[in-house]
């Protein structure tokens, strides 16, 4: 049950946005987010809209699991557009009610800002619903490569992130059986004040912390064993290739660009 | 094909010897148990036979040559090793990435891989759970996988330390019946560290290690007929050995040590037919 939170989040399907290379989807990602920050008129909104919404559309993915992905930061988009609107004091009043006036500045800032929040996070959710966390994890491996160069430790990297993202769910499981068994001896971190809740974890955290020792023991030995010897001689069975449908993609994506570009004043 | 030569090791130079002027052979092909309580230097033995721990004195030998830093990772893809926790030795994210791993590691082409890594999910019998993740299978089904990664580097040993320790009656099952499965179908050269006389009766020979010796060398039979004694080495007889000794105690006319349940069952309704 826990696991879904942060493994789970992934939407197996056959779509055009599961399907294309994920080096390709983070470099979009990379990409929207300059998009985003240089959109400046109406209609160059309009089309981050719609670029959004079609690669929502085109995932199948259903929108209720966009929806639970935005939920925490619904409440961070109403304030910050809230906070525009009643402390933005350009242009003319457009509202006044109870002493307080809505300026037209106010309105478009605190617009913009919440849809460009709204826009990236249904993005980045997209991402992660409709991508396994090994293949990003691939492609930051594929993208960072030019790094080497300058001696950053790319495969230490990503075999680091890949171990992690392995050990996320043994370590949600540890977490469990120990927290029930300090439950069992009278433990309890849900009353109380912050500060004893705070110092009530410490019985939690302490095993999971040795634990997490012997078992790195264990796997640095068992990958030993397997003849690891760092990144040299390695072979790769993952290999990201782009296929037609990336170049559909990339051909798409600069049109979009071109046109963003033309409709920005 | 393995020989311990006057190997000697201490984990530290002022503590006690954990193994002292060991010398033995594994032949190819062989099944060996090497048994002993905690402590008896079983697991260390294991370590020492891919390289994991270099003897203080002495030389390990595989396949006539001598494990040394500059041949231990060509010894490595010649011995293969599944270990005790089954959760604690699985690199990758899932199945199939898991098995992959090894075969990364000593640089085997990717077609290759591909087929290896179907070669050897079916020789476990696990090929259907190629996409899973390791969380959703059981710890037999784990083990069963670490067999698998070890198999894909088609080595001609597998050492197995203490790999039924922490399963159920069922996964132990699954486990023995492979190495059996392993043993006969491709003559592999198998090697199990254990305390489980049960596990120690499907094998060739025994060598039973206590206090850093050899204890003990011969076939399974051979050792059981030490009945009780074998407490003093920290080792716990069958139910069967146990069976069959009190029988004997009380002078009833019992043949041969028996080894497997079916065997004591066949003892048992002769007597009875007897009497």
């Amino acid at each position: 049950m826990n696991q879904s939170l942060i493994i789970g989040q992934y939407v197996p399907g056959e779509s055009i946005v599961h399907k294309i290379d994920p080096r390709l989807k983070l470099i979009i990602i990379f990409i929207f987010v300059f998009a985003v920050f240089m959109a400046n008129n109406l209609w160059s909104y309009v089309l981050l809209y719609f670029f959004v919404f079609t690669s929502v559309a085109l995932s199948r993915i259903p929108v209720s699991y966009i929806l639970k992905g935005l939920k925490p930061v619904w409440w961070i988009i109403i304030i910050t557009f809230m906070f525009h609107l009643f402390f933005n004091s350009g242009g003319n009043v457009l509202v006044s009610f109870l002493g307080i006036n809505v300026y037209e500045q106010g309105v478009y800032q605190g617009a913009s800002i919440a849809t460009r929040f709204f826009l990236l996070i249904v993005l980045a959710t997209l991402l992660t619903l409709s991508t396994t966390p090994i293949a990003v994890t691939d492609a930051i491996e594929a993208l960072l490569k030019p790094l080497k160069k300058v001696r950053f430790p790319v495969h230490e990297v990503a075999l680091m992130m890949s171990i992690s993202l392995r050990f996320i769910p043994t370590f949600m499981q540890e977490m469990d059986k120990i927290s029930k068994a300090q439950a069992a001896r009278g433990l309890d971190y849900t009353k109380g004040k912050l500060k004893d809740r705070f110092k009530a974890l410490l019985p939690l955290l302490i095993p999971l912390l040795i634990s997490s020792f012997k078992r790195a023991e264990d796997l640095a030995l068992a990958m030993e064993a397997r003849g690891y010897q760092g990144e040299e001689g390695r072979t790769k069975l993952r290999q990201l290739s782009f296929g037609k449908m990336d170049y559909i993609v990339i051909m798409s994506l600069i049109a979009f660009l071109v046109s963003f570009y033309m409709i920005r004043v | 094909m393995i020989q311990f030569d006057q190997v000697s090791y201490q984990y530290k130079s002022n503590s006690p010897y954990v193994l002292n002027d060991v010398n033995l052979s594994i032949d190819e092909g062989e099944w060996v148990s090497i048994l002993g309580q905690n402590g008896s230097g079983k697991s260390t033995a294991a370590k020492l036979l891919n390289g994991l721990l270099r003897p203080v004195e002495g030389r390990v030998i595989i396949d006539d040559t001598e494990i040394t830093d500059d041949t231990v990772y060509q010894v490595r893809r010649h011995v293969g090793m599944v270990f005790q926790n089954p959760e604690n030795q699985f690199v990758g994210t899932t199945v199939l990435d898991d098995v992959a791993f090894g075969l990364e590691n000593i640089g085997v082409p990717r077609e290759e891989m591909i087929k290896r890594i179907d070669e050897s999910l079916k020789q476990v019998d696990m090929l259907e759970y190629k996409n899973h993740e390791p969380t959703k299978l059981s710890g037999g089904q784990k083990q069963r996988i670490a067999i698998a990664s070890v198999l894909a580097m088609r080595p001609e040993i597998i050492v197995f330390d203490e790999a039924t320790s922490m399963l159920d009656p069922i996964g132990k099952k699954e486990i023995i019946e492979t190495m059996r499965y392993l043993h006969e179908q491709y003559n592999l050269t198998i090697i199990t560290i254990t305390h489980d006389l049960n596990e120690a009766a499907y094998s060739d020979r025994v060598i039973t290690l206590h206090n850093g010796s050899i204890w003990f060398q011969g076939t399974p039979r051979h050792l059981f007929q030490y009945g009780e004694k074998l407490e003093e080495v920290g080792l716990e007889p069958t139910l069967i050995t146990k069976v069959y000794h009190s029988l004997k105690r009380e002078s009833f006319a019992v043949k041969e040590e028996p080894l497997h349940f079916k065997e004591l069952v066949d003892e048992l309704w002769t007597l009875y037919l007897k009497t």
